[in-house]
């Protein structure tokens, strides 16, 4: 019942990919409202979902200036 | 496939490429010959998957193709031989608790709008294994759905789901390193 940080941030990557069941989405946010670690990593794995859809359309190639 | 049609996707395609093959010239081509193939072969889509995964499931042939002549390794089987669990299970201790503290990424706005940021995030998808790298791109870049990839990479749905796990996770610990406590502010 009581998830680990390990198994919490599965979840919540898989929470990005697929829809959780209830009582997955129910053990996440029990765990996360009393985590500090893994409410930032909550956080950290939305905005690297923005980040790369950010990621611009190509470096400029150096070599070819 | 007309090449007008073609032509919506061109864009995300390339950024795809360039992400996995570090030649501008190189990803270039190899969107073009992905064209060339969808031109051809415009009556063997099969409408089961969308046609941005089509195209970039024909792209992604091409560019594991490139890696092996380049004389880089590509693991045929997904999950084994890449060293991601690993690097993983090294975030954790035992009892599942993180080593080193996740820091709190502050400002997420201004982060986005920050090309240096978005520079070092590029060096790290760069440094994830090839498999690893296409499905979280596919998923990501592409945004392909997940049932999608794991046919494409042909993997389970829950290995698909391991492997985009490994990803994020990495990149989290890369970008935390490089950027959040690399010296930048």
């Amino acid at each position: 019942m009581t998830l680990s940080c390990k198994e919490a941030s599965r979840l919540m990557s898989e929470a990005l990919d697929r829809k959780l069941e209830l009582r997955e989405r129910f053990a996440l946010r029990l765990h996360v409202a009393i985590c500090t670690a893994c409410t930032r990593v909550e956080k950290q794995l939305m905005i690297l979902r923005h980040a790369v859809a950010e990621l611009p359309a190509g470096t400029p190639d150096r070599r070819t200036q | 496939m007309d090449p007008e049609e073609f032509e919506t996707h061109r864009t995300p395609l390339l950024r795809f490429a360039m992400l996995q093959v570090r030649d501008r010239d190189v990803a270039a081509d190899l969107v073009q010959e992905t064209m060339l193939a969808a031109l051809t072969a415009a009556g063997r889509f099969s409408g089961d998957s969308s046609v941005r995964t089509w195209l970039t499931g024909i792209l992604r042939h091409k560019i594991v193709d490139h890696i092996r002549k380049a004389g880089r390794e590509v693991s045929v089987d997904a999950l084994a031989g890449e060293d991601s669990a690993d690097l993983v299970d090294a975030m954790f201790r035992e009892d599942g608790h993180y080593v080193q503290m996740p820091s709190e990424w502050r400002d997420p706005e201004r982060l986005l709008s920050e090309r240096r940021f978005l520079e070092v995030l590029e060096l790290c998808v760069r440094g994830l294994p090839a498999t690893t790298a296409q499905a979280f791109l596919m998923r990501e870049l592409m945004g392909c759905e997940t049932g999608e990839i794991c046919k494409e990479l042909e993997i389970t749905p829950t290995n698909c789901w391991v492997l985009l796990h490994r990803a994020r996770m990495r990149l989290r610990a890369c970008l935390e390193q490089r950027w959040f406590g690399g010296g930048h502010k």
